[in-house]
């Protein structure tokens, strides 16, 4: 027999029983439905995490910062051998320290941070306006958000503000008392953070008032993957050094259970669905055992039954799937739509909180229609071992 | 798959030979012999009606010549061919292409249309659906069944069904046509109907036909009579020598004209 006819035979079958095709089918839409949107739920939310923890280049860098004891620092010394230690694109130093911020009248208490341009371009700061200072050498300041709020600005740009800085002993050569200075700068930039007040100022203004140990710094490797043994480098420094790409490693590795947990529950959906698709096809075969017995009667061979059995539940299966798949992205693509909207409508930034790729719909797909495939496996042999004369017998 | 029949019919062989046939049936623990020793020989162009109470053996018989079930003892050949040498799916192909059937009570597969189950033997043969379809067509028109043709097979009467089995039995242009009381379920006239339908495929389409009945009347159209009685045939009556006119022959069973079957 033709293929072609087969499928058609089979096409006839389930359509002459269009009630039970579509609730069987149903039961696989459903699982197949509901595992696409756990899927695109977990992708989404591990997508969402990651993005929003980082950029590509910030899996490059390393943190470096002095270990509890405090025995070793970080100084010129150290950041010279952080440049030894072989595929280090650059790094750069970073001093913290607190102060007094003052505008006008008032005046309130906030972290001052000592760091260059570059330093600023390995973190990717996000500035709602202004600019970075235009050099390493100028008075020039950035404030956040919350510092101009507090400090009651207006607009922020232009203005001067006053910063007293009491520098900690551990940031000065041995030996030297603690030290205070004040000074003034003008505000170019604003950063988008309404946590605590803080100012970004170049570096030079600590080492102008004898700075010599830094509370941190950076370290950017060629590729990512330096990073670990770059990493493990600087511990046997005695220092201390994380980079993102652990915490991202980490935040993926929650994922990947979270999705198995997710796919796992699917796959119990899925299971069910296959407990109804061969319900319904022994039900089938039942019903048709007379009719299988006659067309073996007039000449249709074994495999051409075998297969006709087949072809129904693989029908029945990739019905349900495609109904499945597309119910599944469409929720997804529904609900982003209506975050997107939400978001829009209250200010807030928008998230796909639902998110699938392509290979993985046509892998959804292709499970469920193999396990339809054989979930009609033994139907169509019992249907192709009908003895012909039993079955017309039969009834 | 249409032979030269022509050819093969002339041989003046016979188109079933059953040697020394015997079937026994395993009930309960005991072993039930359902036919004892048959000894038949049926020739191409014949009319063989075959006779008998019920439980004699006659359907054992019939289901044992199409390959369907397989003979304890002896042999069956269909044109010098022993049917159970073949493989279970090659005798699947042997009903295929040289065996119509039409049994008592109609078989359909239900969710085809009337022709497509006159369609269904051309189709597992392996015709290109729109072929089978029209041949499948042409039979109907023959048998004036043509309006039917998309209907549901359970929505005709018994008589139009039993005429459309008619209609699925030759389609494949077979050489022989098996027929197990297919008047069986009819009333008298859709059966006289069906009985001169198939008298016609014996005269005029030369094609032999192998009958179970149980109706006496029905002695007039065949040319051979056999009777059968506890798994034996008591006695075999020939009626009418059958001669074939080679040059009336029709390779093709529907190329015959229509109204002719009827």
């Amino acid at each position: 027999m033709r293929f072609s006819y087969l499928l058609y035979l089979a096409y006839r079958n389930l359509f002459s029983h269009k009630m039970r095709t579509i609730l069987t089918a149903g039961g696989v839409a459903i699982s197949v439905g509901f595992i696409v949107f756990l899927i695109s739920f977990g992708l989404g939310l591990q997508r969402i995490s990651t993005d929003q923890i980082t950029n590509l280049e910030a899996l490059q860098v390393l943190d470096v910062s002095i270990a509890k004891s405090k025995v070793l620092s970080i100084n010129d010394e150290t950041m010279n051998k952080f440049t030894k230690l072989g595929n280090v694109e650059e790094a750069h130093p970073q001093v913290s320290s607190a102060t007094k911020i003052s505008y006008n009248k008032s005046s309130i208490d906030g972290v001052v941070y000592g760091k260059n341009t570059e330093y600023l371009g390995l973190e990717d700061i996000k500035l709602t306006a202004g600019r970075q200072y235009s050099n390493n050498s100028t008075d020039e300041a950035i404030i956040n958000v919350a510092a101009q709020n507090q400090l009651a600005t207006g607009d922020a740009l232009g203005k001067e503000i006053t910063l007293d800085v009491v520098i900690r002993t551990e940031l000065l050569p041995k030996d030297e008392k603690v030290k205070q200075f004040s000074k003034t700068f003008k505000i170019v930039g604003v950063v988008n953070d309404k946590s605590a007040p803080y100012v970004y100022v170049p570096l030079h203004i600590f080492t102008d008032n004898g700075v010599v140990n830094y509370s941190n710094a950076k370290v950017k490797m060629m590729s990512k993957e330096d990073v670990t043994q770059a990493k493990l480098q600087i511990e046997n420094m005695g220092l201390k050094a994380n980079s993102i790409k652990e915490t991202i490693d980490q935040i993926n590795q929650f994922f990947n259970i979270f999705q198995v947990i997710l796919i796992s529950f699917g796959g119990i959906a899925i299971l069910v669905a296959a407990l109804g698709m061969f319900n319904t096809l022994t039900i089938s075969l039942i019903e048709k055992t007379r009719e299988v017995g006659f067309m073996k009667a007039l000449g249709t061979m074994r495999h051409d039954i075998y297969w006709l059995f087949t072809l129904e539940s693989v029908l029945i299966g990739a019905l349900g799937s495609v109904i499945g798949v597309v119910s599944g992205v469409g929720l997804g693509v529904v609900l982003n739509s209506a975050i997107f909207g939400l978001a829009n409508s209250t200010g807030n930034q928008a998230v796909e909180l639902f998110y699938i790729p392509a290979y993985l719909i046509f892998l959804v797909l292709g499970v469920s229609i193999l396990v339809s495939l054989l979930t009609g496996v033994y139907p169509a042999r019992r249907a192709a071992k009908i003895s012909p004369l039993d079955a017309m017998r039969y009834e | 798959m249409i032979d030269n029949i022509m050819n093969a019919n002339s041989s003046g062989l016979p188109i079933i030979d059953v040697i020394g046939l015997t079937k026994s049936f395993l009930v309960g623990k005991n072993d039930v012999e359902v036919l004892k020793g048959i000894d038949l020989e049926i020739l191409p162009g014949e009319f063989v009606l075959l006779f008998g109470h019920s439980g004699c053996g006659k359907s054992t018989l019939l289901n044992t010549l199409i390959g369907l079930e397989k003979p304890t003892s002896g042999s069956i050949s269909l044109r010098g061919r022993d049917m159970y040498s073949l493989s279970e799916d090659a005798r699947a192909k042997v009903r295929q292409d040289r065996y119509g059937m039409v049994h008592q009570q109609a078989n359909w597969i239900k969710s085809l249309t009337v022709v497509e189950n006159v369609a269904y033997p051309l189709m597992i043969a392996g015709y290109k659906r729109h072929d089978a379809i029209k041949r499948a067509e042409h039979a109907l028109e023959l048998f004036g069944l043509a309006e039917y043709a998309k209907y549901t097979p359970t929505e005709l009467s018994g008589g139009q069904q039993q005429k459309v089995s008619i209609c699925r039995a030759i389609v494949n242009n077979p050489w022989i046509i098996v027929a197990d009381e297919p008047t069986g379920n009819l009333d008298t006239v859709s059966a006289e109907d069906v009985m001169k339908i198939f008298k016609s495929i014996n005269e005029q389409a030369k094609r032999t036909i192998l009958m179970v009945s149980h109706n006496p009347d029905y002695e007039r159209y065949a040319t051979k009579l056999v009777y059968m009685k506890d798994g034996l045939i008591e006695k075999v009556v020939t009626r009418k020598a059958v001669t074939i006119d080679e040059d009336q022959y029709p390779s093709d069973l529907l190329a015959m004209a229509r109204g002719n079957l009827l």
